[in-house]
C-alpha cells in the first residue's frame, strides 16, 4: 500500500512541532513513504530545509501549508503548480500584512479566494460531528467543496480515542455526501514517537505554564509520529479509499522549489545590451579610471587586463553578471549620488572586476588575492558580496532599493532565530519545575558555549549533580531543544531582489519595526535556492572616516577620498607598531595591542594578516606563535607535506606560501581539506557551513573523521591535521576570510592615517560617530590629549551638536566637545539654541529668553558645567536655572524628564526684552564652594569624562602610602624597580574586564590612574581566589609581577586591594577622609565611573 | 531558602531583572540594590551555594507592612502605614508611623514602649530603626538616618537633631534631592539657616514643608491604618473573668454589636477574631475563619465556643484547668479581620426548617445552610475532617480527580460562593467538570486497578474474553482502544512508564467493563499484562 503522509507540523510552526523539517523528511524516507507534505502553520519558513533534505534522497517532497484562518478553520493546503503556490504565497503574505509580527490572521473568505489550483484537506475539530460548533465546520466544508471541486478533502486522524470505527466512518460518510472525501492522515508532529515529551515541553513553553499545569493542553499519547505505510494502512483498514487517495493527491501536486528558478531583476542593464556585454563595458571604463594615462601611458598594465579577461570569462561561464552589476548599481548610487562611504568585502569582492568597479578599494594585485580561487570553492552557488556603509546613512541606501525594485520586488531576508543552551536549558528548567537557582546555575555554566548540550562536568562545576535524574532530563531535553528555531527575525540588511512579484515567490511578513517587511525565508535558504541576495550592512567606522575627510577638507583644504590616502605612509606602520591604536578600526582591542609590538606591520599584507590572527580560528588551532616564530626567523618556513606516493611534496606550498606555511585563513583551511584531506569542494562547503550552524553536534565528528584520517592516511603529519581542524572549528559562525581582511585592513590603513597624521581630526570624527569601537569617549579624549591635542570643554557659546575643531595657538586645531557629550540631550533642541545664538548669549537667562529649549535643557547644560563662558561654574548655573521659570524666562514650567522644546514665542511676557536680574531681587544665597573633585565627578556624571582632572589623582598621597607607583612610570624601563619580574603595586579605575572564550578562565583587566592605563592579567587561580574584588570594584589597586615582552606591559596580578570606598569621598572634597555626614557617604551610585565588562 | 545565604528579590526593569532588596550575605557579597541579576550572579559565581532569587511582590510587601501596622494597633490606635497618596514610594514604603501620644505610659514611658516595641518585631525576625519624635519628619529622619536604631528626641530639640542629617532625612522626591546635593546642599543643617525665597523660587513646595513638617511649624496628619472594612469591639471588664462560660457570654454581647454594623454595611464577616487580655498583660487570640460572609451572632459564638473547647483540650492554655484563679480577662475584644459584601437576600419562605435546629442559623438558604453545616463540621472535625473532589487536568483516570479539604483558603473564596450553591446551579456545576473531548468513563473507578487474565489478538485487538475474580467473562462486544500515554515527566529520568490502551467491553449478560492493557506490543512490551480499571453501569 502506497502512503504520503500530509500532515507534518514542524518546528518551525513554532512551539508546535516537535522535529526539524529535516528529520521529517528523513524519516518518512526511511520508512519507505510515497511522499511527504510539509504544511507548516500559515507558513513556508520550514520547507527550504526540507527541499534540501528530500532532494538528495528519493522521496518526494510535498510543499504545503496548514492554513488556520482567524476564526478556527483549518485546512492542509498543496498548490498544484507554480501558478497556485504563488497564491498561496500570496494569502499568506496578505495574512502576515494584517497581523502584527509572527501571526497571520487569514479568514475563511480569504482562502476561498485563493483556492484556484489547491488541495485542501480541511481539518475537522477535535469533537467533530458530535459537539456545538461542528455546523460551522460541515457549512465552510460544503463552501470549499463547492469552490474547489474535486481538490477539497476531509482529513481523518486516528486518535486512539477509541471511538475511531464509529468517528471515521460518520467522517467518511460525511465527506461522501460533501463531496469532501476521506483522506487518511495521522497529524504529525515529531519525526519518532520518542519526541513526544520534547513536544510537550514546546506546548508548555508556548503556553506559558509548567508541565504539572498544563492538563489536557498536552496530548494523550505519543502517536502523533510518522508511521509507516503498514501502520497507516492497518489503522485505516476499513477505509483503504483514503489511504489510496494520500498518494493520488502526492501525484497530482507537481509544484517543486526547483520551478522557482530564479529571475534577475533587469534595472541595472539599459536595453540592447546583454548583461555580460554591460558588465565588460563598466569594468573596463573602471579601469581605465584606476589606471589613468597619465600614470600609466602605456595603458591598463598587462597582468591586470589578462586578469580582468579571466575573471569576466569566469564570471560569463557561471552567469554572475547581473549579480556584479546589481551590486555595483547600489554602490554607484551611494558612492556617486549620495556621497556615502561604502566598501564591499566577501569572497567575491577581492576581484579586480570589483577594484574596477568601484566597489572596493582593495587593489587585487597588491593583495595577491586570486578571485577564481574563492568563486570556485563554492561553484554553484551565487557571489557573496556584503558592502559596508556608513552606520548613519545606510537607511538612504535600503530607500534606494526599495525606490528602484519596489517593495514587491525587494525585501529583507529572515534571521532564524534559534534556541541556544542558555535559553533552552531556562524554558525547559522552567517547564519542569525546576527551582529558577537550579535552572540558573544550569545556565550559566555554558558561558561561551553556545551552540553544544551541556557536558558532565560543567554541571559538576555549576555545584550540581550530573546524575541526578531530574537534572539529566532538563539537560537531555534542553539539548533536543537547542537549535529549534523560536521565531524569525529580520535580518541585518540582506536583501532579496526578484523579476517577478516577490510575494509570489514567498510570503512576506511585517517586521517588528515599523513599515518594515522581510521574507520568510533566511539567507541559507536563498543560497539553497539559488535566488540572489545583496548585503547592505552599517558599519561604524565608514561613518568616522566620512566625518574625518570631511574635516580635513573643511580645516585643512585637503581633498581626499579613501582611494587617495597616501599609500605606504612609514609613520602609519611605526604608530601600529608602537601599539599606538586606540580607536583605530579593528586593531584597537587589547588583543590586538599586544600582537602588534610582536608583529611589528610593514606593509598592507602585514595589516591584513594582523587583522585575521587575533580570531578564535587561528588561536584555536595554535596558528599563531608558529607564525610569529617564522616571522621572527627563529623558525624555519615548513610546508607540511604528503607521503611521496599520495602527492607532489608541495602540494600546499601555493596554499600556504603568503603566511610563511601556517594557515591563518578560513581560505586556506578549507583549501587543506581539498587539497590535502582530498574533501570535495561540496564537502569543504558543507564542512563550512556546519560550522557555522549552532547544531553541529553529530556531522561535525564525520567531518573530523574524514579531514584528519584523509590527511594522515596521505602522509601527513597528524597533529598538523588536528591544528588545522582545530582552527576550522575556532571559525565557527565568525570564519574570517582572507578577503574580509583585506578589506578591513584598508579601513585599518585610513584610520590609522587620520590618527598619525590628524590626531585633531581623528579625535573629533571618532566622538561625533559615537557609539562605535571598543573605547568611550573619555578614553579617545585622553588618547586625544597624549597626542598633542588641545581639547576644549562643552560651552553654550563656543559649541555646537558635534564636537568642532578650533584655531589652537600653534596654528593647529583643538577639539571643542560638542552638546552630543551631555548625556540625555535632545539634538534638535541644541541646534535650536546655536541658531539663537548669534555672538553669543550674555546671560543664563537671556540664553533661556531667546533659545527657546527646555529649563531641564537648561539644567543639563548647568550640570554639565557649560556656563563657563558667562562665568557661571554648575552650582551658579544651576542656580539661576532654577529660578527661571519663577521670573517668566520660560513661558511655563517644563516638567523634568520633558525634552519638548516650546515655542518660545508663544507666550513670553512683556518683560522679557529687558530681562535682567536687577528687576527680580533677591536675598543672597552663597552656595559652598564645590571642590574639585567634586567638580570631577559631576563632570563624570554629566560627560562621562572631565577634562579637569582625573579622579585618581585625588588618591595619590593615599596610593603612595600603599606603594602604589603612578602607571606611566610602568612604561620607564630604566628605572629600577619596574624590570621584568619586579614585584609592583599599581592603582586606578577599572576601565575594562574582559574574560574572554578562548583564554581559558584568564581575566583581562585595564586599570587607569590620571597618568597611564596599566594592563593587568589574573590567571584562574588569583581569580576563584578573589572573586569578588576582581568581578565588582571600580576602583583598585593591584599588587603583581611585571612582565615586558617588547612594548607590552603586563602586570600579573597578584593581590588586590578595593579601593571602590573611597570614591564617594570625591564628592567631599579636600578633606578627603574625614567622615562628615551621620548618615555615612554617600551612596557610591552617585559617583559614575563604572567599567565596561565582556563575559 | 537560607537567610545565611546570599538572597535577593529582584524586579524586571529595562535592561532585565534587577535587584530590589538583598539580605545581609548578598551585600557581603559587594551586590548592591539597582544592579542587573547576571551581574549579581557574576559576581556571586562560585562562592558556596548560589545566589538565591525570588521576584519582587511588591503587593505582598504592603500587605505585610499593613499587617505589621495592623498589629502595631496594640501600642495605639493610630498606626500609620505607607500610602500612597501621601508620599513617593522611596520615602516611606519601608515603615509606618504610631501616634503614642497618651499610649507611651502604658507601657512606662516612651523608652520602654520603643524597647518593647523593638524586642517584639525581633521576635517576628523584623530588624527595626525605631526613634521617637514630636513631628512625624523628624521620627522618621532619625529612623533612618540617627546613628542609633533605637533614638527618642526630646520634643523641641528638632532643629539640632536633624541638622547634620543628609537632605535625604527630609522625604524628598529623588530629583528635588539630587538638585539640592548637586547645588552642595548635603545637610539639612546647610538649609536651615537659609533665607526662604530663594528656595521657594527655585523648588516645588514640598521642600519647604517637608522643612517646616520636621520643625513642627506645619501640621502634618497622619491616616491611620483602616483595612476595609474592619471591625471592632472592645469590651473593657470591671472584674475579670475566668470561666469559658463568661468569655463566650461577652462575645455573644460584641458579636451583637458588630452584626448591627455589618447589617448597616451590606457586610458579612469572613474572618474573627477575638483578643483576650490576660490581667499580666499577655494577651490571647483565636482566630475563626468561615466558608460564607455571616453575621450570625449564635453561629458565630457557636464556632468560638467549639475552637475554645477544642483548645483548652488540645493544650493547656488557661483554658484547659479552668480560668486560673490568678489569671483572669480584663478586657476582651472582638475583631473582624476580613468582611466580605453580604448584600440582603430573599429568604426562602416556603423552607419547611424554620425552628432553631442543630444546623444553628435557620433564616438562611439553602447554601448558607449548607455553608453553616461546614463550619459546623470543620468546628467539630477539623478542618481537614472535610473534604470534596476536585477535577484534575489529567488523563490518567485515576489521576483527574483529588480530595480537597473543603473550605481552606483556595476553596473557600473560589469555589463556594453561594451564587455557585442555589440548588439550581448544582446540575451547572456537575457539567462543569472538565474533560478533554468526548472520552467515556466508568460510573465506578476502581480504587486500584486489579489485574485480570485476557485472551486478545495482538497488537492490540479488543479482548475476548477474561477473568476477573473468580469469574471468566465472555465478550460480546467492545470499543476500543482509548490509548492514554504515561506522564512522563513523573517518572525519573531514564525509566518509562507504559503506556494503556483502554476498552470498554461489554459481556453476554449486559455487564460493562473498564479493561487496559498495560504496555504497548513492539515498542514498549512484548509481554503486557491487563487490569480491570472499572464498572459501567
Amino acid at each position: 500500500m502506497r502512503y504520503a503522509e500530509l500532515a507534518v507540523t514542524t518546528n518551525f510552526s513554532f512551539l508546535r512541532g516537535a522535529s526539524h523539517p529535516q528529520e521529517m523528511v528523513a524519516t518518512a524516507d526511511a520508512l519507505g513513504l510515497a511522499a511527504i507534505g510539509i504544511a507548516d502553520r500559515n507558513s513556508f519558513a520550514g520547507v527550504v530545509r526540507a527541499y534540501d533534505e528530500a532532494r538528495k534522497r528519493t522521496i518526494k517532497l510535498l510543499v504545503g501549508t496548514r492554513l488556520v484562518s482567524v476564526d478556527g478553520f483549518e485546512a492542509l493546503t498543496y498548490p498544484i503548480d507554480r501558478k497556485a503556490y504563488g497564491r498561496l504565497c500570496q494569502l499568506l503574505t496578505k495574512g502576515n500584512r494584517k497581523a502584527k509580527k509572527g501571526e497571520c490572521h487569514l479568514s475563511f473568505d480569504d482562502i476561498l479566494d485563493a483556492s484556484e489550483g489547491q488541495i485542501f484537506i480541511a481539518l475537522p475539530p477535535l469533537t467533530f460531528p458530535s459537539r456545538a460548533g461542528s455546523t460551522d465546520f460541515l457549512t465552510r466544508l460544503t463552501a470549499l467543496a463547492h469552490t474547489a471541486p474535486g481538490r477539497t478533502f476531509l482529513a481523518g486522524i486516528h486518535y486512539h480515542r477509541g471511538d475511531e470505527p464509529r468517528r471515521l466512518a460518520l467522517l467518511a460518510e460525511l465527506g461522501e455526501r460533501t463531496g469532501a472525501p476521506l483522506v487518511a492522515v495521522n497529524d504529525v508532529h515529531y519525526h519518532v514517537p520518542e519526541r513526544r515529551p520534547l513536544a510537550d515541553i514546546v506546548t508548555c513553553v508556548r503556553e506559558k505554564c509548567p508541565l504539572a499545569e498544563a492538563g489536557f493542553r498536552l496530548t494523550v499519547n505519543a502517536e502523533r509520529h510518522i508511521k509507516s505505510p503498514d501502520e497507516m494502512a492497518r489503522l485505516f483498514k476499513n477505509f483503504p479509499d483514503a489511504i489510496a487517495r494520500t498518494a493520488a493527491i502526492a501525484k497530482a501536486c507537481r509544484f517543486s522549489l526547483d520551478q522557482l528558478r530564479y529571475e534577475y531583476p533587469d534595472e541595472p542593464v539599459p536595453p540592447g545590451k546583454t548583461a555580460q556585454q554591460h558588465l565588460a563595458d563598466l569594468t573596463w571604463a573602471g579601469a581605465a579610471k584606476r589606471y589613468p594615462k597619465t600614470l600609466f601611458p602605456n595603458g591598463i598594465p598587462a597582468n591586470v587586463a589578462k586578469r580582468l579577461n579571466e575573471e569576466l570569462a569566469l564570471i560569463e561561464e557561471l552567469k554572475y553578471a547581473h549579480y556584479f552589476l546589481t551590486v555595483h548599481d547600489v554602490v554607484a548610487y551611494a558612492r556617486e549620488q549620495k556621497n556615502i562611504l561604502c566598501q564591499g568585502r566577501g569572497s567575491a569582492a577581492n576581484s579586480a572586476v570589483c577594484y574596477c568597479l568601484g566597489i572596493t578599494e582593495v587593489n587585487p594585485n597588491e593583495s595577491q588575492l586570486l578571485f577564481a580561487r574563492f568563486i570556485s570553492a563554492n561553484r554553484g552557488e551565487p557571489p557573496d558580496i556584503d558592502v559596508d556603509f556608513e552606520h548613519e546613512r545606510r537607511e538612504e541606501v535600503i530607500q534606494y532599493i526599495y525606490g528602484r525594485y519596489g517593495r514587491h520586488r525587494a525585501a529583507i531576508c529572515a534571521t532564524v532565530i534559534h534556541y541556544r543552551s542558555r535559553r533552552a536549558i531556562r524554558e525547559v528548567g522552567k517547564v519542569l519545575g525546576l527551582t529558577e537557582d537550579v535552572t540558573a546555575a544550569l545556565a550559566k555554566t555554558v558561558w561561551g558555549h553556545s551552540g553544544d548540550g551541556l557536558p558532565d562536568d560543567h554541571i559538576r562545576q555549576a555545584g550540581l549533580d550530573p546524575a541526578n535524574p531530574a537534572i539529566r532530563q532538563a539537560v537531555a531535553l534542553a539539548g533536543e531543544l537547542i537549535g529549534f528555531p523560536r521565531h524569525l527575525s529580520q535580518h541585518v540588511g540582506g536583501f532579496v531582489l526578484t523579476r517577478g512579484p516577490l510575494d509570489e515567490l514567498v510570503p512576506i511578513g511585517n517586521a517588528a519595526m515599523d513599515e518594515r517587511t522581510f521574507i520568510e525565508w533566511d539567507k541559507d535558504d536563498i543560497d539553497t535556492l539559488g535566488l540572489m541576495k545583496v548585503d547592505v550592512l552599517a558599519l561604524g567606522m565608514l561613518s568616522c572616516l566620512r566625518r574625518g575627510l570631511d574635516l580635513m577638507q573643511r580645516h585643512y583644504g585637503l581633498d581626499l577620498t579613501l582611494a587617495t590616502l597616501p599609500q605606504g605612509d612609514r609613520a602609519i606602520y611605526a604608530m601600529l607598531s608602537r601599539a599606538d591604536s586606540i580607536g583605530v578600526f579593528q586593531v584597537e582591542s587589547r588583543a590586538q595591542m599586544s600582537m602588534l609590538p610582536r608583529l611589528q606591520p610593514q606593509n598592507f599584507y602585514d595589516l591584513v594578516i594582523e587583522v585575521a590572527i587575533v580570531r578564535p580560528g587561528p588561536i584555536q588551532g595554535d596558528m599563531v606563535h608558529p607564525y610569529l616564530r617564522r616571522r621572527d626567523g627563529i623558525e624555519p618556513e615548513h610546508y607540511p607535506s604528503p607521503a611521496p606516493e599520495h602527492g607532489p611534496a608541495d602540494e600546499l606550498q601555493e596554499v600556504l606560501k603568503r603566511t610563511l606555511g601556517v594557515p591563518l585563513f578560513q581560505e586556506q583551511a578549507m583549501q587543506i581539506a581539498i587539497t590535502a584531506a582530498k574533501f570535495t569542494p561540496d564537502e569543504a562547503d558543507g564542512l563550512r557551513r556546519a560550522m557555522a550552524t549552532f547544531r553541529h553536534t553529530g556531522k561535525v565528528h564525520l567531518f573530523r573523521d574524514k579531514f584528519i584520517n584523509g590527511m594522515a592516511g596521505r602522509g601527513y603529519d597528524r597533529t598538523f591535521a588536528e591544528h588545522c581542524f582545530g582552527q576550522i572549528e575556532g571559525f565557527g559562525e565568525y570564519g574570517f576570510p582572507e578577503s574580509h581582511a583585506a578589506s578591513f585592513a584598508l579601513l585599518v590603513y585610513a584610520s590609522a592615517w587620520i590618527k598619525c597624521r590628524y590626531p585633531d581630526v581623528f579625535c573629533a570624527a571618532i566622538l561625533n560617530s559615537q557609539p562605535m569601537g571598543f573605547y568611550q569617549p573619555a578614553q579617545l579624549v585622553r588618547d586625544a590629549r597624549a597626542h598633542g591635542v588641545e581639547i576644549r570643554p562643552v560651552d553654550v557659546n563656543d559649541s555646537a551638536w558635534d564636537c568642532t575643531l578650533e584655531p589652537d595657538a600653534d596654528g593647529g586645531h583643538a577639539v571643542r566637545l560638542g552638546f552630543r557629550q551631555i548625556h540625555g540631550l535632545n539634538k534638535d533642541e541644541l541646534e535650536k539654541l546655536v541658531a539663537a545664538r548669534g555672538n553669543g548669549f550674555a546671560s543664563i537667562e537671556r540664553l533661556a529668553a531667546t533659545s527657546g529649549i527646555s529649563r531641564f535643557t537648561i539644567e543639563r547644560l548647568a550640570e554639565a558645567d557649560a556656563f563657563r563662558s558667562l562665568n557661571l561654574d554648575r552650582r551658579q548655573a544651576l542656580w539661576a536655572a532654577r529660578r527661571l521659570d519663577m521670573i517668566g524666562a520660560r513661558p511655563r514650567r517644563i516638567a523634568s524628564g520633558n525634552t519638548t522644546p516650546i515655542n518660545a514665542t508663544d507666550t513670553l511676557p512683556l518683560l522679557t526684552a529687558h530681562l535682567s536680574d536687577e528687576l527680580f531681587p533677591e536675598p543672597s544665597v552663597t552656595l559652598p564652594a564645590m571642590p574639585l573633585s567634586e567638580h570631577v565627578v559631576e563632570d563624570y556624571v554629566a560627560t562621562g569624562m572631565s577634562l579637569k582632572a582625573h579622579p585618581v589623582k585625588f588618591f595619590r598621597d593615599r596610593l603612595s602610602a600603599l606603594g602604589a607607583i603612578p602607571n606611566a612610570q610602568l612604561r620607564n624601563e630604566k628605572e629600577e624597580n619596574v624590570r621584568q619580574d619586579s614585584i609592583v603595586t599599581v592603582a586606578g579605575l577599572v576601565l575594562v574586564r574582559q574574560r574572554p572564550g578562548t583564554s581559558k578562565g584568564v581575566v583581562f583587566m585595564t586599570l587607569e590612574d590620571e597618568t597611564d592605563i596599566a594592563n593587568i592579567i589574573v590567571w584562574p587561580k588569583v581569580f576563584e581566589r578573589n572573586r569578588r574584588i576582581v568581578m565588582t570594584a571600580r576602583f583598585l589597586a593591584i599588587r603583581g609581577r611585571l612582565q615586558r615582552v617588547g612594548l607590552v606591559i603586563h602586570v600579573v596580578a597578584e593581590s588586590f586591594t578595593d579601593l571602590s570606598l573611597l570614591l564617594p569621598w570625591l564628592r567631599e572634597g579636600g578633606d578627603l577622609f574625614a567622615p562628615k555626614l551621620a548618615g555615612g557617604p554617600i551612596p557610591d551610585d552617585a559617583i559614575p565611573l563604572r567599567s565596561r565588562d565582556f563575559h | 531558602m537560607d537567610p545565611d545565604r546570599p538572597f535577593v528579590l529582584v524586579v524586571a526593569a529595562s535592561g532585565g531583572l534587577h535587584i530590589a532588596a538583598l539580605n545581609a550575605a548578598a551585600q557581603d557579597h559587594g551586590l548592591a540594590v539597582g544592579e542587573t541579576l547576571a551581574d549579581a550572579r557574576a559576581k556571586a559565581e562560585g562562592l558556596q551555594g548560589d545566589l538565591q532569587v525570588r521576584p519582587l511582590d511588591a503587593a505582598a510587601d504592603d500587605a505585610a507592612l499593613r499587617r505589621v501596622a495592623l498589629w502595631a494597633t496594640r501600642y495605639t490606635p493610630t498606626a500609620s502605614p505607607w500610602s500612597r497618596d501621601l508620599w513617593d514610594e522611596e520615602n516611606g514604603a519601608d515603615g509606618f508611623f504610631l501616634d503614642i501620644e497618651g499610649a507611651a505610659h502604658l507601657f512606662g514611658g516612651e523608652d520602654k514602649l520603643l524597647a518593647d516595641l523593638a524586642a517584639r518585631l525581633k521576635d517576628f525576625g523584623l530588624p527595626a530603626r525605631l526613634a521617637v519624635a514630636a513631628t512625624p519628619g523628624a521620627a522618621w529622619a532619625l529612623s533612618h538616618f540617627h546613628a542609633s536604631p533605637l533614638f527618642v528626641l526630646p520634643s523641641g530639640d528638632e532643629a539640632s537633631a536633624l541638622a547634620d542629617l543628609p537632605v535625604d532625612a527630609l522625604r524628598l522626591q529623588p530629583d528635588i534631592r539630587g538638585s539640592l546635593r548637586r547645588l552642595g546642599f548635603k545637610t539639612v543643617g546647610a538649609l536651615l539657616d537659609k533665607p526662604r525665597a530663594p528656595f521657594a523660587a527655585r523648588f516645588a513646595a514640598q521642600l519647604l514643608r517637608r522643612v517646616d513638617q520636621a520643625l513642627g511649624l506645619c501640621d502634618e496628619p497622619l491616616v491611620p491604618i483602616v483595612a476595609p472594612p474592619v471591625y471592632h469591639s472592645l469590651h473593657y471588664l470591671l472584674e475579670p473573668i475566668m470561666t469559658q462560660e463568661a468569655v463566650i457570654a461577652r462575645t455573644d454581647r460584641l458579636m451583637q454589636t458588630l452584626a448591627n454594623v455589618l447589617a448597616r454595611d451590606d457586610a458579612g464577616a469572613r474572618a474573627l477574631r477575638l483578643c483576650l487580655y490576660r490581667v499580666d498583660g499577655a494577651v490571647e487570640t483565636v482566630d475563626i475563619g468561615l466558608t460564607l460572609p455571616t453575621r450570625n451572632v449564635a453561629h458565630v459564638v457557636r464556632l468560638f465556643d467549639l475552637k475554645l473547647a477544642a483548645l483548652a483540650a488540645t493544650h493547656d492554655t488557661g483554658f484547659g484547668s479552668g480560668f486560673g484563679a490568678e489569671f483572669g480577662y480584663e478586657a476582651i475584644g472582638l475583631a473582624i479581620t476580613c468582611a466580605e459584601p453580604m448584600p440582603a437576600r430573599q429568604i426562602e419562605i416556603s423552607s419547611a426548617d424554620l425552628s432553631d435546629d442543630a444546623l444553628g442559623p435557620t433564616n438562611g438558604d439553602a447554601a448558607e445552610r449548607y455553608a453553616a453545616l461546614i463550619d459546623t463540621l470543620r468546628g467539630r472535625l477539623g478542618t481537614q475532617g472535610v473534604r470534596r473532589f476536585e477535577p484534575v487536568e489529567s488523563y490518567i483516570p485515576e489521576r483527574a480527580e483529588i480530595l480537597t479539604a473543603d473550605g481552606d483558603e483556595k476553596a473557600s473564596s473560589e469555589d463556594l460562593r453561594a451564587e455557585d450553591l442555589h440548588a439550581e446551579d448544582l446540575h451547572a456545576e456537575e457539567a462543569a467538570w472538565p474533560l478533554a473531548d468526548e472520552r467515556s468513563r466508568p460510573l465506578l473507578l476502581l480504587p486500584q486497578a486489579e489485574p485480570t487474565e485476557v485472551t486478545a489478538l495482538v497488537p492490540d485487538g479488543p479482548p475476548r474474553r477474561f477473568s476477573w475474580r473468580g469469574v471468566t467473562y465472555y465478550i460480546a462486544g467492545s470499543q476500543g482502544p482509548e490509548r492514554i500515554g504515561a506522564e512522563w515527566w513523573r517518572t525519573p529520568y531514564g525509566q518509562t512508564r507504559p503506556t494503556r490502551d483502554y476498552y470498554l467491553v461489554e459481556d453476554f449478560s449486559g455487564h460493562r467493563f473498564w479493561l487496559y492493557r498495560e504496555g504497548l506490543y513492539g515498542r514498549e512490551t512484548t509481554n503486557a499484562r491487563w487490569y480491570v480499571h472499572g464498572l459501567f453501569a
